[in-house]
């Protein structure tokens, strides 16, 4: 990463804070400013709908240019090849460009570049290798898997990209599952990764983007040594399976034990690491890995009907939260083990209404067929809204 | 831990713009010594609540005949009842204003309870068929309750519900990623999204100027958007014999709604507007490109269109950032 970008993005982490804190009216007006002030960012930051849309025009400008491309200029694989090649260094350059202008820096045509140049460098690199240099066997998409790690570990680290990140180890990751022993190099770097990349989370010297980053890489680190040892997947080879020469045999005991154990205790493991070091992105990957163990669980064992299940865990997750916001409002200063429900920064207004979206999306009863004269309910399905027709 | 704003709150603190408090007070949550789970709370609520519906629905299904229809009713009533008693022990007197925010809870457990005598009704008119063929009001009746709970107790998950509920009672399905308006015919349904849309947004606007709960001016005019756009799109793309009339109408209504939303400074607005006008403009240069069989010229024409529009994005954000 640029060493100025660097600089403004460390300004902009405190300005982003300053804003938090008057949102909060912790802060008046005026101090925001004079902190805006003290911390300049030069770069323009539209609002997120703005970079959502400039991503999507920007992409629609891409691909149109490369489809016009492809389609006039351009005969068999290799030209296809070189014309990959030639947009995803073009856009390179642009994303180079605009890393450069204040004005364009993080309006989100950027990343929208950034992403294409990735994309097509990547593919450019797989038609070269699987398509015309025609490696044997399955070496060329091997090759190609190789070199999209490098490219998407390169972009982030330029770039400052989390996103890039977590698809340059799923590459990797993809390509050692293609090795022999892919399983324990799943487990030892997923978790070596996840080491490193923890010890860089408050790292000084990196900027805020490159400590999200170590982040994400923590998290996925340990999703890779989950995957690895969950049960459902020792027994299943789910990883050997990505194998061209994978044959099935039976588990062995000793790994359907120790996988056993990982997959009840890693969830509790992650869950409590990310409670005592009070960092609520661990929390939230224990708590979705609990998930997963929980499904594992309700596979090889039917304790209870479906029906059982969903409602127990639906009120003890309910009773939980609920118990949970109460316990913590009810602490000396709403709060307890540096733990609060309070909002602290966030705009709540805001946030009851974003409510509204998932609500909407998920729990909106089924619109009704057209007029079916003479219907008769019965039959179908019931949930959610619950306002639907049918049982 | 955001190493940057700990030492800026340093910083600050020595040169004094950063009074004390509260800026130790910001130190511990820059430190992460304080950290809120609010988020996490909300997101087990919502988990909470889609997985206890959904046994519930499963459970009504497989053993409701057998328990007996009066018993699954009654249950029902019931446990919306509690949740209710929930609620009216802990709002806050009625406003026509924001009232003040609640526990994270609340709006949840409201949405239990709406969720309940949803489901309650439609038992009870699945069993006694009270409502016959006209049993698509009962949703009706649900989107009122609901229209009731979220001006009552303030609840903009009430409210997006009810919308939603309103918008099924028309046939029309709010969800997008669905990719159709609804499983009706699809010209009711267009009208029926395109009349919904246009009531959700001009109820909106109403109860802006007469200053009557305000803040959920984002839910109508958002849904009543999604809808009205919706429904004018796919008359664009759906309508062979009057596409062009259709997209007519989207091209007015995209106009008004990306000038009204640039002048009021609303960008998710002014997005949708613009989004909606270059979809419907695709179909034109479908249209222009049906019998010339080139595809790079085609690519080339969208790319440059794209392009017009993102100078126009880029011009509309310098002067709503400079207003």
């Amino acid at each position: 990463m640029r060493s100025e970008t660097a600089a403004f993005e460390r300004a902009s982490a405190v300005r982003e804070a300053a804003h938090g804190w008057r949102t909060a009216g912790m802060i008046d007006g005026p101090t925001e400013e004079a902190i805006g002030t003290e911390y300049p960012d030069p770069r323009i930051r539209p609002s997120p709908v703005w970079r959502v849309l400039t991503f999507l025009f920007v992409t629609v400008i891409v691909l149109g240019v490369f489809i016009a491309l492809s389609l006039s200029a351009v005969h068999g694989l290799t030209g296809q090849a070189f014309i990959c090649l030639l947009a995803g260094v073009a856009l390179v350059a642009t994303t180079e460009l605009q890393e450069q202008a204040p004005s364009l820096a993080r309006r989100g045509g950027a990343g929208a570049t950034a992403f294409w140049a990735g994309a097509f460098l990547t593919a450019a690199a797989g038609l070269y290798f699987g398509e015309i240099l025609r490696l044997r066997g399955e070496t060329g998409f091997e090759i190609t898997l190789a070199v999209s790690a490098l490219l998407w570990g390169a972009a982030s680290w330029r770039w400052g990209s989390a996103i890039f990140a977590l698809f340059s180890s799923l590459s990797l990751f993809l390509l050692l599952a293609r090795q022999p022993y892919g399983r324990l190099l799943w487990i030892l770097l997923g978790a070596l990764l996840a080491v490193l990349s923890a010890r860089r989370l408050d790292e000084r010297s990196w900027s805020p983007l490159h400590r999200e980053t170590a982040a994400a890489l923590l998290v996925v680190g340990l999703a890779v040594v989950y995957a690895a040892t969950n049960f459902w997947s020792v027994e299943t080879w789910s990883i050997e399976r990505f194998r061209v020469d994978f044959t099935w045999t039976e588990p062995p005991r000793a790994a359907l034990a120790a996988a056993m154990i990982t997959t009840a205790l890693m969830p509790v493991a992650v869950l409590a690491w990310g409670i005592r070091a009070r960092r609520l992105f661990l929390a939230d990957t224990g708590a979705l890995v609990l998930i997963f163990s929980l499904v594992t669980l309700r596979h090889y064992v039917h304790i209870a009907p479906l029906w059982a299940i969903l409602s127990v865990l639906g009120a003890v997750v309910l009773g939980l939260a609920i118990g949970l916001e109460r316990w913590l409002s009810r602490g000396a200063g709403k709060e307890r083990g540096g733990f609060t429900a309070e909002p602290l920064f966030s705009d709540e207004t805001k946030a009851r209404l974003l409510q509204a979206i998932p609500v909407a999306a998920t729990l909106q009863p089924e619109a009704p067929p057209p007029s079916e004269k003479g219907f008769t309910p019965g039959g179908g399905s019931f949930g959610g809204g619950g306002a639907s027709d049918r049982f | 831990m955001q190493p940057e704003v700990i030492q800026a709150i340093g910083t600050l603190r020595e040169k004094g713009i950063l009074p004390d408090p509260p800026a130790s007070h910001l130190l511990r949550i820059a430190r992460g010594d304080l950290v809120s789970v609010r988020l996490e709370i909300r997101t087990l609520l919502y988990a909470g609540v889609l997985l206890l519906t959904t046994g519930i629905g499963l459970f009504v299904k497989e053993h409701g005949e057998r328990i007996g229809p009066g018993v699954v009713a009654a249950a029902l009533g019931l446990a919306a009842a509690a949740c209710f008693l929930h609620v009216v022990r802990h709002a806050a007197p009625f406003t026509w204003e924001k009232s003040p925010d609640p526990a994270a809870a609340f709006d949840y457990v409201l949405l239990l309870g709406l969720l309940l005598v949803a489901a309650d009704l439609a038992w009870i008119e699945v069993r006694l068929s009270v409502l016959g063929e006209n049993w698509p009001w009962h949703l009706l009746a649900v989107a009122l309750v609901c229209l009731a709970a979220a001006f009552r107790w303030d609840s903009a998950v009430a409210l997006g519900l009810s919308l939603s509920t309103f918008a099924a009672w028309r046939g029309v399905s709010v969800n997008v990623l669905k990719g159709a308006l609804g499983p009706g015919r699809p010209e009711e349904t267009r009208w029926n999204a395109v009349v919904c849309g246009l009531a959700f947004v001009a109820l909106g606007m109403a109860l802006v100027r007469a200053g009557k709960k305000a803040h959920f001016e984002e839910v109508w005019i958002n849904f009543g958007l999604l809808l009205l756009l919706g429904g004018l799109l796919s008359g664009v793309f759906g309508d062979r014999s009057l596409w062009g009339i259709w997209l007519a109408a989207l091209a007015a209504v995209s106009a008004v709604v990306i000038w009204r939303a640039y002048r009021a400074g609303k960008t998710l607005y002014f997005a949708e507007g613009v989004v909606a006008a270059y979809l419907g403009s695709l179909r034109l240069l479908f249209e222009a490109f049906r019998n010339v069989h080139s595809g790079s010229a085609f690519a080339l024409v969208v790319a440059g269109s794209a392009a017009g529009v993102l100078a126009l994005i880029v011009g509309a954000h310098r002067r709503m950032k400079a207003s």
